[in-house]
């Protein structure tokens, strides 16, 4: 065919607006199949392992991007939906879970996923040392089909999807995809948005987008790096330099000039943590309720959050933190009256006064402009206390082998259900004496588990209000304050939000150009 | 050199298993009940005799290898090698931008003592010795990495001029402390000099006071400020610390920081071993470039 050049020009300027046109109507997915921007994110934490079981803060927030579960907690942190999963029926006898897997998911590698993989990673998350504790009442996990996956408790167990959204339920490859668990983790394999990259230890870990994942559009980045920078000056000044999209936990003292400074955005986010000033109950004079309380009574809460989190945080009064499923803000936790901590230290043994020793971390901040803070209070209750520092590690094994007399500890829940911590912290079982204070009240503990094995949420509601309201009473811990979780970035970056369970999902961030 | 480090081997053993603190619990986290932390501490193998501990420990090295990271299952000897560049480079920076700035600073200060431009430079070494390694670093950051932009923030860059550009921040901190130290040693040493009697007999004879200072009084004054960098650079190998935190650096001496913190055994055993080998190296170089410059030492 002859054409002129006119006419190829006009030809030309056609396809070109039809294209236009055809862009423009696509499906937005079409327009995020090529994922963009490389995020940069600084923090003061090393990353350290891709094992769930193993996982800390410093490497649950990178695994996350990696793995995924069958449930997964909600974006404002409060409820579960299914994931991996697409639903679930239980039995007449509340004992056998029955769920239907996602058919559409695979593997960065390109494999689907199928319940095989699913019952691997369970039975090997229940063995695990770590947070093996989470499943402690699951009995069996079946395969009958690729996609239904079955699992028995050993008794009826309210928590069990909240433990089944728990990082430490990620789903890997069934049998490692046949290398060892070291060769594994080394390259770990998972459906989530993002794959892995390189890690260098003591600098950063990046992982680049999972072209296979299964969210259709997602993600947006095209990489996401955890870069790790100790000094909280140099993290700010990376951030405003533009050498970092997102500056993870900047300190409190920071955030007014954060807000004020141009393209940073500060994101102030309700956290379910707690931090609290834990007795030895094995300390005759501790062992005595209203010195407790007479202490709980004395510390300035508002002077905690003012000095240490400029005003940040908010006291708290229960053991469980707001944001924590069947958290009760009616609970009566000890709050600052100076006069009732005098009485209550009038009603002990020890109304001439007393001196104990406070054990916090030296080097943090926190601890000691806290610590000070309590110890002028007590001062004025007849209460002279000596403060210890020692370093992080021996701070924790000394309270671990309860050789301490008073100590600062905290708290961040890790799934939606209370149970976990009222497990593990509270009752004598769950391994630490709860919460190493040698603290045992048996209705506290008949309710707490009267709330795991019942699944009517106002039975369970009616538990842990008990538990909350018994333990304030009791003032087995003070409960100090509930911190924030603090992030900045600059505004290149949407979409980024931390839930209540300190957890971040990436394919929803994007970052202008 | 054998002796030395074997005597060192001991010493950081015994140092790094009396530290209270379990590396069990580092990796458990907030979780370690006793029960688990007792099963860690088998499959970590810290749970056996100490003289069979060292003895491993000792074994590694003769096999080449300092051993396994217990955080992150990392061989040692990777570790410590990955961030050698960085660190030689820092290191290497800061003593050649400490030498460029000493020296002319040094000859100024001495070409007339008492005057103005003396008492000027003798005032640098106070200053310079009363900043905090920190402070210094964060306003270079703050003003030719911010306000100015020339240089990055912090990093360490994947290209050769990227790196240059990375490490120049870092290594005029290094040289702003350790540059006062060089300038009070060699300043006092070319005073020394120019008061003895070879050099009135050079002036006497007409040789120009360029020539003087050159050829007379520097290589004379440099043997003694050798030997001040050298223990210096020794120095400075164990404490870079401080310049790797502020500028965001993985160097052996954050690796070590981090180490200790978390009960990491083996490789704090590997960095303080490897330390001492650098110690050895430069004293034994120092050593080598004094007999070099003195005809009157000689290596035996």
């Amino acid at each position: 065919m002859v054409t002129s050049k006119k006419s190829r020009r006009a030809l030309a300027l056609a396809a070109v607006v039809v294209g236009s046109l055809v862009a423009s109507i696509l499906p937005a997915s079409a327009d995020n199949a090529a994922p963009k921007g490389d995020l940069v994110l600084v923090r003061n934490q090393d990353f350290a392992t891709f094992d769930p079981d193993l996982a800390q803060n410093d490497s649950i927030f990178p695994q996350q991007q990696i793995y995924e579960g069958l449930y997964r907690a909600s974006t404002d942190g409060t409820k579960i939906e299914p994931w991996l999963a697409k639903s679930y029926t239980t039995s007449a006898n509340g004992l056998t879970w029955t769920f239907k897997l996602r058919t559409d998911v695979k593997f960065s590698d390109g494999t689907p996923l199928t319940s095989g993989d699913v019952k691997f990673s369970i039975d090997r998350a229940t063995k695990g040392d770590g947070w093996g504790f989470l499943n402690t009442a699951i009995a069996s996990v079946d395969a009958p089909a690729a996609d239904t996956v079955v699992i028995t408790t050993k008794f009826k167990w309210a928590p069990l999807l909240a433990d089944l959204a728990s990082f430490s339920n990620s789903i890997m490859k069934k049998d490692f995809g046949g290398v060892t668990a070291a060769e594994y983790f080394k390259a770990p394999i998972g459906t989530g948005p993002f794959m892995f990259d390189h890690w260098t230890p003591g600098t950063e870990l990046k992982l680049v987008a999972n072209k296979k994942y299964w969210q259709p559009g997602k993600p947006y980045l095209n990489s996401v790096t955890w870069k790790y920078v100790v000094d909280d000056n140099t993290r700010e000044f990376m951030l405003k330099g533009g050498q970092a999209d997102i500056n993870e936990e900047p300190p409190a003292a920071t955030i007014k000039s954060l807000q004020a400074s141009p393209n940073i955005k500060v994101g102030i986010f309700p956290a379910a943590a707690s931090n609290f000033l834990a007795f030895n109950h094995k300390v005759p004079a501790l062992s005595d309720v209203h010195v407790r309380r007479a202490i709980s009574y004395a510390i300035d809460r508002a002077a905690i959050s003012k000095v240490v989190f400029s005003g940040l945080a908010t006291p708290s009064n229960s053991f469980l933190a707001p944001g924590v499923q069947f958290y009760d803000k009616t609970t009566p936790g000890q709050q600052f009256d100076l006069k009732k901590a005098a009485a209550e230290l009038k009603m002990s043994k020890y109304a001439k006064g007393l001196k104990l020793d406070l054990l916090i971390r030296g080097g943090n901040k926190t601890h000691e402009a806290t610590a000070s803070i309590v110890q002028a209070a007590l001062k004025k209750i007849g209460v002279t206390m000596t403060i210890t520092a020692q370093e992080p590690s021996v701070q924790r094994a000394t309270q671990k082998k309860m050789e301490y007399q008073m100590t600062l500890t905290a708290w961040t829940m890790d799934i939606v259900d209370p149970d976990e911590l009222l497990t593990f912290g509270l009752t004598p079982d769950g391994g630490t004496h709860a919460y190493f204070t040698n603290y045992n009240n048996a209705a506290v503990n008949a309710a707490v588990v009267k709330g795991q094995t019942n699944v009517d949420p106002k039975v369970r509601q009616a538990a842990y209000s008990f538990v909350q309201k018994q333990t304030a009473e009791d003032a087995f811990m003070a409960f100090t304050v509930n911190p924030p979780y603090l992030y900045a970035w600059t505004n290149k970056i949407t979409g980024f939000y931390v839930n209540p369970l300190y957890t971040y999902r990436m394919e929803d961030v994007k970052k202008a150009s | 050199m054998i002796p030395v480090l074997f005597g060192i081997s001991i010493a950081v053993f015994a140092i790094v298993h009396s530290i209270p603190g379990d590396p069990a619990d580092v990796l458990l986290g907030q979780n370690a009940t006793p029960a688990k932390i007792k099963i860690i501490n088998h499959q970590l193998g810290i749970d056996r005799p100490l003289i069979i501990q060292y003895f491993n420990f000792v074994s590694d090295i003769f096999h080449g290898s300092l051993g396994i990271s217990f955080y992150n299952h990392e061989p040692v000897f990777s570790l410590i090698l990955a961030r050698l560049p960085m660190t030689g480079m820092l290191l290497t920076g800061g003593v050649l931008l400490s030498i460029l700035i000493a020296l002319p600073l040094s000859i100024l200060a001495a070409s007339k003592r008492g005057a103005l431009r003396d008492q000027v430079v003798r005032a640098i070494p106070i200053i310079g010795l009363g900043m905090p390694q920190v402070w210094v670093g964060v306003m270079l950051i703050l003003l030719f990495g911010l306000k100015f932009q020339i240089f990055p923030v912090s990093g360490f860059g994947d290209t050769f001029p990227e790196r240059l550009r990375s490490i120049f921040l870092p290594s005029l901190t290094i040289a702003i402390l350790l540059s006062p130290i060089l300038i009070r040693s060699l300043r006092a040493s070319m005073l020394e000099i120019l008061d003895s009697d070879y050099v009135l007999t050079a002036r006497s004879k007409g040789i120009s006071t360029a020539r003087i200072t050159r050829v007379h009084v520097l290589r004379n004054a440099i043997i003694a400020s050798v030997t001040v960098l050298g223990i210096n650079i020794a120095y400075l190998v164990g404490s870079m610390v401080v310049v790797e935190r502020v500028f965001a650096m993985a160097g052996t001496g954050s690796l070590m920081v981090d180490s200790i913190a978390r009960r990491d055994y083996p490789i704090v055993q590997g960095v303080t071993l490897y330390f001492a080998v650098v110690v050895v190296i430069v004293s034994l170089i120092t050593d080598l470039i004094h007999a070099a410059l003195d005809p009157r030492v000689v290596l035996k």
